[in-house]
């Protein structure tokens, strides 16, 4: 059943029923469609790897026990999202997040062996530039409030419209408006020099 | 300190960025974007946030192990039943609930009531007197030593109101 399933396009709502019926392809499908885009905002809010990998991994096995309560109020897309969310937000991770944050070198060890075990591909300036890079974004989210953050990545990485983000939130759209509007002007000022970088 | 010109509207900037403006508003900002040095500058450096940042994310998942991800999931998930619909009600989650009460109103039952059932007390008619406008009857209940006296008045509207 699961190749059958993999070689069609299924939408959303007829992978929800497979879902349902406790169809393993289906689940398979399921986690291939989503585990980037539930990466991407893991990551976009928790700003660590292997935290958001543990993430999307917990928001699969709850879809998977909970996809029989799962009344379509909202769609598919939007449910994921919310858990993923919610699951970042959650106060225990955010307790983990701060130890870690005192606890860099692991970290960086790891990104110097993937430094060198893709040397041989590119430059090593040019991959050395990337991690500053991606430390000064890093450093500029981190000074976002953690909410504020979350709202703007859904946006930016997502592409989500104000009520869906409003709606995964659980906040107004004004709350949406003036958050986004809030993170751009902070950005702004923060990553100015890799801003004006991108320009050239 | 730089001073934004008064006509500037920052906010609304930021959502025609994101292509939510009504068409009046896509009209005002267009119109002004043209006359606008500082919101021009503005609308690119959101453009550049957007692709740093975007491309920041990418990168990072680029290096992710999403295969473990799957492998893990789909192990984790094999051991364990999909409550789906038609299942959910007899899933075993949902059956400890009510099972914990049932066991618990059982264990109180058992202990609070009584087992011996009281039977039916027997009585004993004493002495009874009739006459042509009222009757009386007297009961005794050798268990609990109680006298009932019964009178009853000879009308239509006799019964069990007229007990004493």
């Amino acid at each position: 059943m699961s190749n059958k399933i993999e070689n069609r396009p299924l939408s959303d709502k007829a992978l929800v029923r497979l879902l349902q019926q406790g169809d393993e392809g289906a689940f398979q499908v399921l986690v291939r469609r989503y585990q980037k885009k539930l990466f991407s905002i893991a990551f976009g809010i928790t700003l660590n790897r292997e935290e958001s990998l543990d993430i999307v991994q917990e928001v699969f096995i709850q879809v998977y026990e909970k996809i029989g309560y799962f009344k379509e109020k909202s769609s598919l897309s939007t449910w994921l999202h919310r858990i993923t969310v919610n699951r970042c937000l959650n106060w225990k991770r955010k307790w983990i997040r701060i130890i870690k944050f005192h606890h860099t070198a692991y970290d960086e060890n790891k990104d110097n062996l993937i430094l060198n075990q893709d040397s041989g591909n590119r430059t090593t300036d040019r991959l050395y530039e990337e991690k500053v890079m991606g430390q000064q974004i890093d450093a500029g989210l981190k000074k976002l409030p953690e909410k504020i953050r979350t709202v703007f990545i859904l946006r930016e990485l997502e592409g989500l419209s104000y009520n869906d983000i409003a709606d995964i939130m659980r906040i107004k759209i004004g709350t949406v408006k003036s958050r986004i509007y809030y993170a751009r002007q902070k950005l702004k000022v923060c990553l100015k020099p890799l801003v004006e970088e991108d320009r050239q | 300190m730089k001073t934004r010109p008064s006509e500037c509207k920052d906010s609304l900037l930021s959502r025609y960025f994101d292509k939510t403006t009504t068409k009046e508003e896509n009209l005002w900002v267009e119109a002004h974007l043209k006359t606008c040095l500082r919101c021009r500058k503005m609308m690119g450096d959101y453009s550049g946030l957007s692709r740093i940042i975007k491309q920041r994310v990418d990168r990072e998942a680029q290096q992710a192990d999403f295969l473990r991800v799957e492998k893990n999931v789909l192990l984790k998930t094999s051991n364990k039943n999909a409550y789906n619909v038609s299942g959910s009600f007899f899933s075993p989650r949902r059956l400890l609930i009510p099972v914990a009460v049932t066991v618990f109103l059982v264990a109180i039952t058992t202990v609070f009531y009584p087992f011996k059932q009281k039977t039916p007390v027997s009585s004993a008619i004493i002495d009874s007197f009739s006459g042509e406008t009222a009757s009386v009857m007297i009961f005794e209940v050798p268990e609990s030593g109680q006298t009932i006296i019964w009178y009853s008045e000879n009308s239509e509207q006799m019964g069990d109101d007229n007990a004493i």
